[in-house]
This record gives structure tokens, sequence and C-alpha cells, in this order.
């Protein structure tokens, strides 16, 4: 797809991070930046999407890790919605086997290293220096902040956010929509909706009874 | 008006105990929510007055225990809330309804309980009321009835509140080094506010300062009766036309656009933050003269559609930014507090904390 040209809508920084990204690792590709106006809490103008052709561009949604993805999963099913297609990013200066099963909308960093038979889902976010190890899977909209390390065979759900410095050990289980941020070494099975902040006693959890 | 107990009340280790004695031990406390306990083998644990209370669904039935196996002092349940039959996990005895010992592996090879001996061993049982929602426990063995501790208008609000809650909360804990009593004041005060939510709560709210009740000088030295200390507190109608972002999925609780919270003696608060479209439900558990841990439960009202988790976490850490703010104050208060003796000078419109240090003075004297 590198003859077509790439948009990159988003927010600073990360949108700024990810076109950078972009043109380091193909220089010859037309690379632009849009930014996208977030004109309430969660709610964004998505008029800058009308000028676009799915026939001449694909397109990158960068948003941050805020409201755990939500916004991002949400976006990214109006920008599919008009046709244009989903590109996908990994950096020239990361180290990534041939058979790394990538889904689209994600993008992995300067500076990973993922191992053989990893799957990393649609529109995640891999940050610079993460490790995967062997057979892991990296649920869709998942957020690696730099650091993780993610253990041989462990899955993270969807919409998980890992944070830095955060290692989970091998063949764990972390649900969907967590936040892993106390930076510590996971291994046992984390159930979904569940958030390990600094300054809490423990985990909070959200359970429905 | 000087305060009616010494600052060491706020640090000492003999008030601490006397409180947990004449204050937790007596009246009715918070231990979860029904819907927590609501199907067979469901359980809830809380630590009251020192003393580890579980709180167990048997049959249908929801009865309170101390969470202490008879045999060799374990505890029976150890999570906060799960679904789990009331087997001890040390050497599996297995207790029922009323808390009776039904089975002990290996008695006839190794114990020689006989049946009669088996039938007299049962854990120790506490009372249990259920308001609404509001699952209470009282550890004493006479307790008064919850509705001298409760006013009519204050339990029905309870129902009230508790038939909008969802079912699906989240559950949050956190400790800070300072008196229980310093947030129960900090909550009766609204006059903090500007200058320690000068960025977060302040923004929000059309703040107002209302003056004193005329009757203040008279109140202020009475102790009041332990229902009047239950009531609604601060009350701030809202200044923009902000609904959370959930607002047209859930079926609120009321129609006014504003905070509203209610303090429940001795330990409990009840906040409906943002115009009945949530509710957060706070338990300030006394841990030391200087400890207290928080248990927060947020849900938003009963849902029309799936909302996503990722609101209710991010009002969780909105709120954090606020009790932060307080429990920082209340931190740099408890440093100092005990250091000294002497008592508070407390203003005329602080009436209401006056009847608190009263009530609670005059329950740790022994004086009713």
């Amino acid at each position: 797809m590198s003859g077509t040209k790439l948009i990159v809508i988003g927010v600073a920084p990360h949108a700024a991070e990810v076109a950078a990204i972009a043109r380091e690792t193909t220089p010859e590709r037309v690379i632009e930046l849009v930014d996208l106006i977030e004109t309430a809490p969660f709610e964004f103008d998505l008029t800058c999407l009308d000028a676009l052709d799915p026939a001449s561009c694909e397109v990158f949604l960068a948003l941050d890790a805020r409201a755990v993805n939500f916004s991002r999963t949400y976006l990214l099913s109006e920008i599919k919605g008009r046709g244009l297609k989903m590109a996908r990013l990994v950096s020239s200066r990361a180290s990534v086997p041939q058979d790394l099963k990538l889904g689209e909308n994600s993008v992995i960093y300067p500076g990973v290293v993922v191992m053989t038979d990893v799957t990393i889902g649609y529109n995640a976010v891999v940050r610079t220096g993460c490790l995967l190890e062997i057979g892991c899977k990296i649920g869709n909209s998942a957020y690696l902040e730099s650091g993780a390390v993610i253990g041989p065979y462990t899955v993270i759900g969807d919409n998980t956010t890992v944070g830095n410095r955060v290692a989970v050990g091998a063949n764990i289980k972390v649900g969907k929509q967590c936040e892993l941020l106390t930076a510590m070494t996971y291994v046992n099975n984390i159930p979904d909706k569940t958030f390990y902040v600094d300054g809490y006693d423990g985990p909070t959890r959200i359970v429905r009874f | 008006m000087i305060s009616s107990f010494d600052n060491k009340g706020f640090a000492s280790d003999d008030f601490f105990r006397l409180e947990q004695e004449r204050i937790f031990s007596k009246y009715w406390i918070f231990v979860c929510f029904k819907f927590m306990v609501d199907q067979p083998n469901r359980f809830a644990t809380r630590d009251i007055a020192g003393v580890p209370v579980l709180v167990q669904n048997i049959g249908g039935e929801i009865q309170a225990f101390r969470n202490v196996c008879a045999h060799r002092q374990r505890k029976l349940q150890d999570e906060d809330f799960g679904t789990r039959k009331m087997t001890c996990k040390y050497h599996g005895w297995h207790y029922g309804a009323d808390g009776k010992l039904l089975a002990v592996p290996y008695n006839d090879e190794y114990y020689h309980l006989s049946q009669e001996d088996i039938c007299k061993i049962k854990l120790e049982s506490f009372r249990v009321e259920i308001v609404g929602e509001f699952v209470f426990v009282n550890l004493d063995k006479d307790p008064i009835a919850i509705d001298k501790q409760f006013s009519q208008e204050m339990t029905d609000l309870l129902k009230d509140l508790s038939g909008h809650f969802n079912r699906e909360m989240l559950i949050s804990k956190f400790s800070f080094n300072a008196n229980w009593k310093l947030v129960n004041e900090v909550l009766r005060d609204n006059t903090h506010i500007p200058f320690l939510h000068t960025r977060s709560l302040f923004s929000q709210l059309d703040h107002k300062v209302d003056p004193p009740p005329e009757d203040h000088g008279q109140r202020s030295s009475r102790i009041p009766d332990v229902q009047e200390i239950s009531g609604g507190g601060l009350t701030h109608i809202f200044n923009d036309d902000k609904h959370p972002v959930y607002a047209d999925k859930v079926n609120r609780w009321g129609d006014v656009d504003g905070y509203f919270e209610w303090r429940f003696f001795p330990n409990l608060h009840v906040v409906c933050p943002r115009g009945g479209y949530g509710f957060s439900i706070e338990y300030h558990h006394p841990i030391a003269p200087d400890k207290t841990q928080a248990t927060v439960y947020m849900m938003t009202a009963a849902t029309k559609a799936n909302i996503p988790a990722s609101f209710l976490w991010g009002q969780m850490k909105g709120a954090r930014v606020v009790l932060d703010e307080d429990y920082g104050a209340l931190e740099a208060v408890q440093a100092v507090v005990g250091q000294a003796p002497g008592h508070s000078v407390l203003g005329g419109g602080e009436h209401e904390m006056s009847a608190l240090r009263n009530l609670i003075a005059s329950l740790v004297r022994g004086v009713r």
C-alpha cells in the first residue's frame, strides 16, 4: 500500500509520534497529519474525513490511551464505515518476526522486540521498549506502555492497558478493560475490569452482581 | 466555642479503643449491598471494631457471623466478597444455617467428636438489618433498634436511592493517615471548598456558604440524639448543563442537576455526585487512631443500555482527585493534632461538627 497516501488522523503528541514512525519506515510515501478536534468529551469533529478518497489513501487513527481506548474504538468504526482502509505500522527500528499477526490500525514503536508466534489485534499500541515473548496474544485496542514485558503464551484482553515497566508472567490471562499500571510482575490471572493503580489498597474492580 | 473533647481524641490509642467498644461495637455498621449476597453461598466480609464479620447467604437467608472457624481459628472466607460455601480452607470444617457445624472431615478416624458435641458447635452470630439494598450488622448482643440510629426519613432515603442502583459496581479501597472523625468533620464543612478544591469541585459548583443558624449557641453545648447526627449535607446546584456522557443510558434518581450527599453515623457517606445519574457510597473504616481506610462503591443509576467500564473508572479517578485533596489536608492535621493537648476552637456555624463531637464524647465516656 506504499503507493497510496497515508493520512494520520489524531491528537498530538501521539499522532505526531505515529506520523514520525510512518515517515521513518516508508520515507518515499506521502504522509499527512490531520488534527482531530475534540468538540466535547468523547465527541470528535469528523468532517476531516469527508475529503478522503478511499481509493487513494490509507488512514491511521492515532489517539492516546484516553478512556481505555473506547473513543478509539468508536472512531475506528466511523472511519471504516466510510470505506477507508486502515493502515498497520511497524517501526523500522523494532525487531519483529515474519510470522507476526498484526491487526489493522495497530502500531509498533521503535525498540520493541517481538518473538515468534505472536498475535496483536486491531487498534493496539505497543510503545517503545516493549518485549512480547513467544506465543503471546495482545487483544484489540490494547495499549502497552513503554517497557512492558508480556510473558510467553500470555493473553492480554481487549481494551486493556499495561503500564510502564510492568511485567506479566508466562501463561497468564489478563481480562478485558483492565489497567495494570502498578509497576510489578503480575503472576496470576486477572479478571475483566480490574485496575491496578498506585495509591489504592489492592486492585479496584468493576463487578456485575 | 470550644470542642467537647481534647485534641488527643484524634490520636490517642485509649480513645480509639473506647470508640471501637462503645460506638462501632454498639451501632449498626454497613457491610455490603443486598445484591452482593442475594444468591445462596454468596458472601461479603468486613472488619468491624477488630471483629472479622462475614455476611453469608445460606439457603436464601442472609445471616452474619464471626468470620472465624471454631476449630483452629482460620478465617472462613478470605475475600471481600464472592460465592463460596462456609467451609474452612484449613481442615474442611463445614458450617450451615445459623452457623451450625455440619461436617467435620476425618471425625470418625481422628477427631472423635460426638454428635452431641458437633451440635453444640456454632459460629458466633450477629444481627442483620437490611434497609433497601444496604445490609447493616450490629455486634451487640442486645442491639439498639435501627430506627433509633437512623430516622424514618433517612431509612426511606436509603430505600429510595438503592432502588435506582445499577448492579454493576466499582469497588475500590485506599488508606490515608488520618483519624476517622476528621473525615466525618470534613463532610460537615463546606468552607474548605474554595481552599482545598480550588481547581476541582470549586470550579464546578455554584459555591456559597450558608449563614450559621440563629440557635447555634444553644445547640453547641447540647448532646444530640444519635438519629440527629445522620442527615443530608452539602447540596450544590450546578451552574452548567453538563451531564455524564452516559446520562441518556440510565434511569436517573430525581431530576435536579446538583451534588447531593448524606451522612449515616458513624461512618457511611452516600453521594449523588452529579444529578442522580450515579452514586458513590463511601465507607470509612477506622484502622488505627491515625489511619483510616476508605472503601468506595461506585455505580451508575440503573442502566437502559450497556456502559463501558471506562466511564465508571474515569469517574472514580475524578472523585479521587477531590478525595485526595481532602485527605491530604486531613493528614496534615493528623500529623500535629495529638502532639499538643488542648481543644479546637470552633465557630458558631460549625454547630454540626460540635454536635458530632459532643455525641462521640458522650458515647466514649459512657454518658449514654
